[in-house]
């Protein structure tokens, strides 16, 4: 050491500490370095340990009254964060579950063994008509393909969705997100099918009234539903010997006059006798349309797959 | 070979105790001096590369801190380096400066605080426990030193070449 100092090694080395340095940063970005730092902490894990429990006593009791209070604080500060953050998960997850179940149930085999209700799922394009861009980019590709414009564009007013024709979609179709009816096909083109909504003043559904008792539900009296217009629907044809009350269901009686699976409408928000001695009754539907992205065309379908209907044995 | 080891197992130890308990040293505020006092010990390359081992050993477990090793690693290397310049090593010990280790520490400290701002500002009183942690660490370490010296503990030999 003290024979020839030499300025120039040292800085020869110091440069090639200053290289690997750098290679090493640039390792861990590139996250390779994960099996060699979990070598380094579990050579210096042994050491750790013991210098922990050596000092972990002391230091549990040194730590002031005050201090242990600030960290009691900080863990139920993140414990409650943890634990908002579960709610919303598994929220979430419910949601999503309760989504996927009641699309199982359409698609499955439901109804009479030989009719099946199968859906037809679809994207909404618009709201609540078909805006100009579209219908010109519609007649455009049909001329290409000599179609006429008025099978190719759809008039009133609801949402415009994705499946037309091409789809088998006719009107008077349910259309659904999830089990809950936000309205049927009006009308039909060859590409896109306007959607009535349900609180549309010309829309009208068979439902009947499900009471939620406090053991299980009990269907009620069959009613014919229709639009208001102004965001709302109402029940006609509920006389008033027939039980009502706030808060009960509104699910359909059948889909398309077939006894089927039972499809969601809303909830009874207002029910109040009217001087024809029947119910008035106010439904707020169950799903709002303005946040509806994805729906689903129900239509039966036949079964005949299984043989069953063929008058074999 | 055994200021080698001696160093490496001063190194492990710095590491053991930051890990233990980082609440009482902050990470780098034991390492980083042992690792100046290293190269101020030999004042050589091998001491230098020897002291980088450690370094790039506690970058693998701090990889932010990137711009407090290689700050360390210039600082001292260019300061040692002034040291070097003398022609024996008398010399070298009689001109070696107390304010040398406590320069690079605290210039290393700069480098550290780097990734420590970008992620907010700090509170007062994690510049205090560091530099208190740190710097006593580098006067402790800087006491031994010397005390090692004018007992006769230290051998005055390149602990790689070998060379007296």
């Amino acid at each position: 050491m003290n024979s020839e100092p030499n300025n120039t090694r040292l800085g020869i080395a110091t440069a090639i500490v200053f290289a690997a340095c750098l290679c090493v940063w640039c390792a861990d970005q590139m996250r390779s370095l994960e099996s060699v730092r979990m070598s380094v902490l579990n050579s210096v894990s042994p050491g750790r340990l013991v210098v922990a429990a050596i000092s972990g006593q002391r230091s549990t009791d040194e730590a002031t009254p005050d201090l242990q209070l600030e960290q009691l604080q900080a863990d139920l500060l993140t414990n409650e964060l943890q634990r908002r953050q579960l709610i919303i998960e598994n929220a979430q997850l419910h949601r999503q579950l309760e989504h996927l179940s009641r699309l199982n149930e359409i698609n499955s085999v439901s109804g009479f063994d030989l009719v099946e209700f199968a859906s037809v799922p679809a994207h909404v394009l618009s709201r609540p008509e078909i805006p100009d861009s579209l219908r010109t980019l519609f007649i455009d590709a049909g001329a290409s393909q000599g179609l006429r414009e008025s099978g190719l564009v759809v008039d009133g007013t609801g949402l415009v969705i994705d499946r037309g024709e091409r789809f088998s979609l006719v009107p008077g179709m349910k259309v659904t997100t999830g089990r809950a009816v936000i309205g049927r096909i009006s009308a039909v083109s060859r590409w896109v099918s306007m959607v009535q909504l349900t609180t549309d003043a010309d829309f009208s559904a068979a439902v009947q009234i499900v009471r939620m008792d406090s053991l299980r539900p009990s269907f009620g009296a069959r009613g014919l539903l229709e639009g208001t217009g102004d965001g709302l629907c109402r029940v006609t044809g509920i006389p008033y010997t027939s039980a009502v009350a706030v808060g009960d269901e509104i699910f359909s009686a059948d889909i398309d006059q077939i006894n089927g699976p039972r499809l969601y409408y809303g909830r009874v928000t207002r029910a109040e006798y009217n001087e024809g001695g029947e119910w008035e009754i106010v439904v707020t539907p169950g799903v709002a349309p303005d946040t509806v992205e994805r729906v689903d065309v129900i239509h039966p379908v036949m079964n005949t797959a299984t043989g069953q209907h063929d008058g074999g044995p | 070979m055994k200021q080698a080891a001696f160093w490496l197992m001063a190194f492990w130890f710095a590491l053991v105790l930051e890990q233990a308990r980082p609440d009482l040293f902050p990470a780098g505020s034991i390492f980083l001096p042992t690792a100046c006092a290293c190269i101020f010990w030999a004042c050589t390359a091998s001491g230098m590369l020897l002291s980088g081992v450690g370094l790039l050993a506690w970058l693998v477990i701090n990889p932010l801190h990137i711009a407090a090793v290689c700050t360390l690693a210039v600082a001292s290397g260019w300061l040692a380096g002034r040291l070097n310049r003398k022609r024996r090593w008398s010399d070298v010990r009689r001109k070696m400066q107390w304010a040398h280790p406590i320069l690079a520490v605290l210039i290393s400290f700069g480098g550290y605080l780097v990734p420590v701002l970008r992620e907010g500002p700090p509170v007062a009183g994690f510049f205090i426990h560091w530099l208190s942690v740190g710097l006593s660490a580098t006067l402790v370490l800087m006491i031994v030193s010397r005390l090692s010296e004018e007992l006769g503990l230290r051998r005055q030999v390149d602990v790689l070449s070998g060379q007296r």
